[in-house]
């Protein structure tokens, strides 16, 4: 397994790299002017042409590129258009705001997720099963911008239980979290519902239920260990996903956070932040990916990496 | 006997009624000190320091914190701030008098120096509003008068100095900071800077030695909130107190409801339609003039912007000139189609009208209305929608047609947007206009340091504008703020700021 670990890990960096290279491109073929946005209206021609040299954006673009790439391994990932503060210390201030979000949305949805599934996978076409169906769909379905005003409106406007907006304690968190765990609860029930259902109608559960095992005892030894393993897949897209773009909520909650930071950093063509905000979600996703199949390790001994 | 106790009873209740109720009245009028105003914004502020300002949100904020020499009343009137009273003495000299006994927030005395120190930077700052051509320097006479000695007649030197982007800062905390100094703002204003949590709030706190006398509000916080309607939601469920611009149809029922106050006023910023005079088909003059003949004003006034903005007046708002320009373009769907054949498309054209989205109140739908009613003419317009970044970087390199604009007169003079805009071969020129005798009559005016014809040269100009059909003016805005009935004495002033000095919150 450490040698697992160590083969892994070996290609986060080239990986990461990758990745920068592709938002470089990316953002240099999108039309705008970040010197014209960074300036505003009133800006004259002699102040758009000294800004765009201080940038080295009048540069080649390889050249811009390698640049980046030898501050980067520095430690130095620019200065943000947008605020003139170094992006790092921006992305750190940020940083917790969207952790706190992601760990408590999926938090409640994985807890409240996967053992409705479960129960919708136990009891098959039961009127339990079609409630928790139906009610996942609908979860899912609803927009995120809609469940958030609508949560914002009943329990911040009329009830008055929670802030309306904002960051900063726990009962600012409550009710994005809830926004945003509403639609995953609905997507993990269903994963888990499908992915117990194809493991209950394996040979070896029929088996152990052969061999007298209680019910209880089949389902927690030896169906959900197996039936996790797609289930974790999908958790782990879905915390990298949480981590790195909750921007809707982020924005109908006036949260600072990762995905809005970034969202506004191309709105606003901020180079240094843009690619520094990538970095950060692609390095999140690899990491989560591979936690993902560290878990598979432990979930499944058939797979044996060698 | 039994009379008189009864008139004596009766006498004393209405003698303790009334004391009651006036000491009621007077209590309700009574301005008190304390309490904290949560004004909600769209974006954050850019920065604190006004020389380097990037849009007019960054002004809002600093102006509570800023002073200039001059600035605007609530009618756009220059009047004295930092500097008590000036005289022109010759076409490129003027003589200022500053206020005495005024201390920045770090307890550095405000005079003649600090004047300097600031205006030179102001000066050499990329953007800044002193004009690069005109301003020279500012000459020391004693430690409360200046004399501003500039290049050439400056006509709107006042103008320039009035806006906050030319704010005078504590000399000591520009020597301290230098260029850490956007987050040490440190002015003259009735509001101190206290902290600032990225993409959270900015938090000013009253400046006690405010030499027009402490303000009334303990703090006032600005609180970024991005999406419209969480903002209204916000302010319904009483987390802020004031919003700015909120939707339309809300403001017609906040104005109904007896818990929320509206101050509404005339804002300097107009929104139009433009075109792309320099190349087909809008290089022609008759064309240009049939879409203007063709757009029903009143109808995008009252159901597009819902009766939240006034109608047009002209390439310029009538709060930046003592008389604005009579209307030109009404709604004639005849005329409209007259000159659309003399213009030489009597089967219509098909054209494209651009537009950003929510960059100014309603800017899609108003793209949109004109369309439609382009199409009722016989011109099939169709719009296409933008993101900003692009937009900004397509109209600049002239690849639209038509396209939905506007700008603000922050410096409540007409001249500098007039020759921004208009005049040949200039930057901003998106419509890539070119007018011969509007490039001479800006000229002139920026020779003519007599206010009274100057304007008469301006307005002559914004004539040929209008004769041309350079753009059409389609709304001027209003400044709309929405508070809780709470809030008392807020005042804002045209040009996009608003003064808190006198603002107090009944506890």
């Amino acid at each position: 397994m450490l040698r697992y670990l160590v083969r892994r890990s070996f290609w986060v960096v080239p990986q990461i790299i990758f990745v920068s290279l592709i938002a470089f491109i990316a953002m240099s073929i999108t039309p705008g002017d970040p010197v014209l946005m960074m300036l505003g209206p009133e800006a004259n021609a002699d102040a758009i042409e000294k800004t765009r040299k201080e940038l080295g954006l009048h540069l080649p673009l390889y050249e811009q590129y390698l640049i980046f790439l030898g501050n980067a391994c520095r430690g130095d990932l620019g200065i943000s258009y947008m605020t003139r503060r170094p992006v790092i210390k921006e992305l750190c201030g940020i940083f917790p705001f969207t952790l706190e979000l992601a760990v408590a949305s999926f938090s409640v949805a994985a807890l409240l997720g996967i053992p409705l599934g479960i129960l919708s996978a136990i009891k098959r076409h039961s009127f339990v099963d079609n409630l928790i169906r139906i009610l996942s769909v609908v979860w899912f379905s609803i927009p995120i911008f809609w469940s958030g005003l609508m949560l914002i409106l009943i329990f911040s406007v009329y009830l008055r239980w929670f802030p309306s907006f904002g960051a900063g304690s726990f009962s600012h968190l409550v009710l994005p979290g809830a926004s945003l765990a509403l639609v995953s609860v609905g997507m993990l029930g269903r994963m888990t519902r499908s992915s117990v259902l194809e493991v209950l109608a394996e040979e070896y559960v029929k088996t152990a239920r052969a061999k007298g095992l209680k019910e209880g005892k089949v389902i927690f030894k030896h169906v959900l260990k197996n039936a996790m393993v797609s289930v974790v897949t999908i958790l782990g897209l879905q915390f990298s996903a949480l981590l790195g773009g909750a921007v809707l909520t982020e924005s109908v909650f006036a949260r600072p956070g990762l995905g809005r930071f970034l969202v506004d950093a191309i709105f606003a063509r901020d180079y240094p932040a843009i690619r520094a905000s990538i970095i950060l979600i692609a390095t999140i996703v690899i990491l989560a990916n591979l936690l993902t199949d560290l878990a598979y390790f432990y979930l499944d001994p058939r797979i044996k990496y060698s | 006997m039994f009379k008189f106790r009864t008139l004596a009873l009766v006498g004393i209740l209405i003698g303790l009624l009334s004391i009651g109720g006036v000491t009621g009245w007077a209590e309700q009028e009574q301005p008190e000190y304390g309490g904290t105003l949560r004004i909600a914004l769209q974006v954050e502020p850019a920065t604190f320091d006004p020389n380097y300002y990037r849009s007019m949100v960054d002004l809002l904020v600093d102006r509570l914190m800023f002073e200039t020499l001059v600035t605007f009343d609530s009618e756009v009137n220059i009047v004295p701030e930092l500097a008590t009273h000036w005289e022109r003495i010759d076409d490129v000299t003027w003589r200022f008098w500053l206020r005495e006994g005024v201390n920045f927030h770090d307890g550095t005395s405000f005079n003649a120096e600090a004047v300097r120190v600031s205006l030179e930077r102001a000066f050499e700052a990329p953007y800044g509003y002193l004009d690069k051509d005109l301003f020279g320097s500012v000459e020391i006479e004693s430690d409360y008068i200046i004399k501003i000695h500039t290049q050439a007649p400056y006509p709107t030197l006042l103008n320039d100095l009035a806006i906050c982007i030319d704010a005078i800062y504590s000399p000591t905390a520009l020597a301290l900071y230098k260029d850490e100094v956007n987050m040490h703002p440190i002015g003259t204003g009735p509001f101190k800077f206290d902290h600032y949590t990225p993409k959270q709030e900015v938090v000013l706190v009253r400046y006690d030695e405010y030499w027009k006398g402490a303000p009334y509000l303990d703090k006032v916080v600005f609180l970024p909130i991005p999406d419209p309607t969480t903002r209204i939601l916000a302010f319904e469920a009483g987390d802020v107190d004031v919003i700015i611009d909120p939707l339309p149809h809300k403001v017609a029922d906040y104005e109904k409801m007896d818990d929320y106050r509206v101050v509404k006023g005339p804002n300097t910023r107009i929104v139009w339609l433009g075109f792309n005079s320099g190349t087909e088909p809008f290089d022609n003059k008759l064309l240009r003039q049939a879409v203007a003949y063709a757009i029903n004003y009143e109808d995008i006034v009252e159901y597009v912007c819902e009766g939240q903005v006034r109608p047009a007046s002209g390439p310029v708002p009538p709060e930046v000139m003592t008389k604005p320009i009579e209307t030109w373009f009404t709604y004639d769907p005849a005329k409209a189609r007259e000159l659309l054949k003399e213009a030489g498309y009597p089967n219509g054209l098909k054209v494209q009208i651009w537009t950003g989205e929510g960059r100014y109140l309603k800017d899609r739908e108003i793209a949109e209305t004109i369309a439609n009613q382009l199409r009722e003419i016989g011109i099939n317009a169709e719009v296409k929608v933008w993101e900003w970044g692009a937009y900004w970087t397509a109209i600049m390199n002239h690849e639209q047609q038509m396209y939905m604009i506007g700008a603000g007169y922050a410096n409540g003079s007409a001249f500098g947007p007039l020759k921004g805009l208009f005049k040949t071969g200039v930057p901003y020129n998106h419509g890539n206009y070119s007018n011969a005798t509007v490039d001479a009559l800006i000229d002139l005016a920026g020779t003519i340091l007599d206010p009274v014809e100057n304007e008469e040269v301006l307005l002559a100009a914004q004539r040929v504008l209008m004769a041309d059909a350079a753009l059409v003016p389609i709304y001027n805005k209003l400044g709309i703020y929405v508070m809780s009935a709470k809030v008392h004495d807020f005042e804002m002033i045209p040009v996009e700021t608003i003064r808190l000095d006198k603002t107090w919150i009944e506890q």
